[in-house]
């Protein structure tokens, strides 16, 4: 009898949780439809005729064409200059700068400094470990200013290379799943390469690097996604640069150093459905990648 | 011995040269960019001379008088207010929200695996992007279907003219879509929980909930202090997606710490002038943050049911 109460019990609090999360799913797939079809319908149609939630009664392509010009920033200053006019297919070649270089240095940090905590035995990798857990530990607040202000020292502020030297930091979580993956690796195979004669950085490149390749790919893209989505960086540090989510920004904010589309709600969500895409295409393809496991701060058994 | 102690050498020179260039930027990015914040927050800018100079406590005095004894102090009160209640809501709907879904996720209950999809899209869409979705979507169809309901005549839920609104709507939109990050990894940690303890539990009657409390919870536990910790700091750090709603203009009453000193550095630009006073700023959280996570960690690491 007791054991038919506690079933009926947790059968109760799976059904409420499966609830909870149906209801999360239909808002969240709502929310989609609304700027999807949105994106595609007439200003008019929308506030005179009152169309907020059904499909376009045409849709509007060119909305698409109107967010991309939208994008656009004009009277940029850069090196004390101003620039006529960044469009959206330049923010969209900085986009892939900003987050190709940066994810790229970003990944190449840590995995330099696990492979070598890793492949050799000295007393310093001890006092690495303790460098990136107080590092990660205690937390500093409102630094930004003093890094400005080094960046304008070195004359590297508002360019990709302060972007990139900001970025090569291997003090970051993924440096513990690096040291793991290295500490996985047979050194037997960095015996065979030296056999053959093989330098340091030989094995480092043909017989390591290889090895993690899976796990250096999925770090590069979660940065990449994270960079490709990220405007707040720029905004402080490379404000001349701006990728496609820095132009949605102004777009939203209605900058004076933009084209505004505010009250234009069907081509700011357009805007939104093309920032959007690429990172969608990339989720598509390597979703099981991205949502495989990942962990922080370990399991008791 | 001879080539013994050359192999040595050459092994050595090689662990030199793969840390050297990470450990060069870390002294440079990170230990002097600390310093110099520090030097900062002492110091006053001469834009005449363009020198600086130690000023002793003048700028913690500026910004103690702004946060405490002005008129600006309100303003100081209520950004605290917002990011306590903002922690205080992430920690109770997020990180408890965030278990559930992920214990029912890993327990390959009905539907486990389409919601954990759900749960994660919103982790990659751009920011940027929800936050104007949900702003035009608050603002547009929710509001008029509101305003239908209630018979008022309310112009905006969210930004300036709705002062009451806009911060519950904020931290509505940083709940709902807040669990990806918080989803993967308590999943990411369930997943490696030994088996035989649950085959165990299940042996002795163990309910669904009881599991959850009694093992799932316990073994995850490094996880979900993590998320305590970092939170914390968040109080001080985090903008709430105010910036992505708003810009430099979010209504005062929604603002919280975070946003305001991403804003004051934004604003600043390259201008030095500003440099010590925001800097001060940033070193007056810190002093009050760092002691309180540390201890938070400790604290908590000592309570640890496995231990």
């Amino acid at each position: 009898m007791l054991k038919t109460k506690k079933s009926n019990g947790d059968l109760i609090i799976r059904a409420l949780i499966a609830a909870i999360l149906v209801a999360y799913t239909l808002i969240f797939l709502f929310l989609m439809y609304w700027a999807i079809t949105t994106s595609f319908k007439t200003e008019k149609e929308l506030t005179l005729r009152g169309n907020y939630f059904g499909l376009p009664e045409e849709w509007q392509w060119e909305n698409l064409k109107t967010a991309a010009s939208f994008f656009a920033m004009k009277d940029v200053i850069r090196n004390g200059r101003t620039i006529m006019e960044i469009p959206f297919g330049t923010q969209v070649l900085y986009t892939v700068l900003y987050a190709g270089g940066c994810a790229l240095v970003h990944t190449l940090a840590p995995i330099l400094v696990a492979y070598a905590t890793s492949r050799f035995t000295y007393r310093f990798n001890r006092a690495l470990e303790i460098i990136v857990l107080i590092t990660m530990i205690v937390p500093i607040v409102g630094t930004q200013s003093s890094m400005v202000s080094l960046l304008v020292d070195f004359n590297i502020y508002d360019s990709y290379l302060g972007l990139y030297a900001q970025k090569f930091f291997f003090v970051d979580m993924y440096y513990f799943v690096f040291v793991s993956v290295f500490k996985g690796v047979s050194h037997s195979y960095y015996e065979a390469a030296e056999i053959d004669g093989a330098n340091e950085w030989t094995i480092f490149a043909k017989v390591a690097f290889p090895l993690i390749l899976s796990s250096a790919g999925l770090v590069f893209l979660l940065h990449f996604i994270r960079l490709w989505n990220d405007y707040t960086t720029l905004l402080i540090y490379a404000p001349s640069h701006p990728t496609i989510a820095f132009g949605l920004y102004q777009m939203m904010a209605g900058s004076s150093s933009g084209s505004t589309a505010k009250g234009q709600t069907p081509v700011l969500l357009s805007g939104c459905i093309m920032i959007m895409i690429p990172v969608m295409i990339l989720f598509i393809i390597f979703r099981n990648k991205l949502m495989g496991n990942l962990t922080i701060g370990g399991v008791k058994e | 011995m001879l080539k013994r102690k050359k192999r040595f050498d050459k092994k050595l020179l090689a662990y030199c040269a793969f840390l050297a260039l990470p450990l060069l930027q870390y002294a440079i990015f990170y230990i002097y960019v600390n310093f110099n914040a520090f030097f900062l927050a002492f110091s006053e800018y001469d834009t005449v001379t363009g020198q600086s100079s130690l000023v002793g406590l003048k700028n913690f005095t500026t910004v103690w008088n702004n946060f405490f004894n002005s008129a600006a102090s309100y303003h100081f009160g209520l950004r605290l207010k917002n990011a306590l209640v903002n922690y205080a809501c992430s920690v109770l709907v997020g990180i408890g929200g965030s278990i559930l879904f992920s214990y029912y996720i890993y327990k390959k209950q009905w539907g486990g695996g389409l919601f954990k999809v759900i749960l994660f899209i919103p982790s990659i869409i751009p920011g940027i992007a929800l936050a104007t979705i949900y702003r035009l979507l608050v603002n547009g169809g929710f509001r008029t279907i509101l305003n239908e309901i209630t018979g008022e005549s309310v112009m905006f839920l969210m930004g300036a003219g709705a002062t009451d609104s806009t911060y519950t709507y904020v931290l509505i939109f940083g709940l709902f879509f807040g669990f990806a990050t918080q989803v993967l990894m308590y999943l990411g940690a369930m997943n490696k929980i030994n088996p035989s303890i649950t085959e165990a539990a299940k042996l002795d009657g163990a309910s669904f909930m009881r599991e959850l409390w009694s093992i799932t919870i316990p073994c995850i536990y490094g996880t979900i202090v993590t998320f305590l910790v970092v939170g914390l700091t968040g109080i001080f750090t985090a903008d709430m997606g105010l910036y992505s709603f708003f810009g430099e203009n979010a209504p005062a009453e929604s603002q919280t710490l975070g946003y305001y000193l991403l804003r004051e550095t934004r604003v600043a630009g390259t201008n030095r002038a500003e440099f010590p006073e925001i800097s001060a700023i940033g070193m007056m959280f810190t002093i009050v943050v760092a002691p309180i996570s540390i201890g938070l960690k400790r604290f908590l690491d000592k309570k640890d049911p496995m231990n």
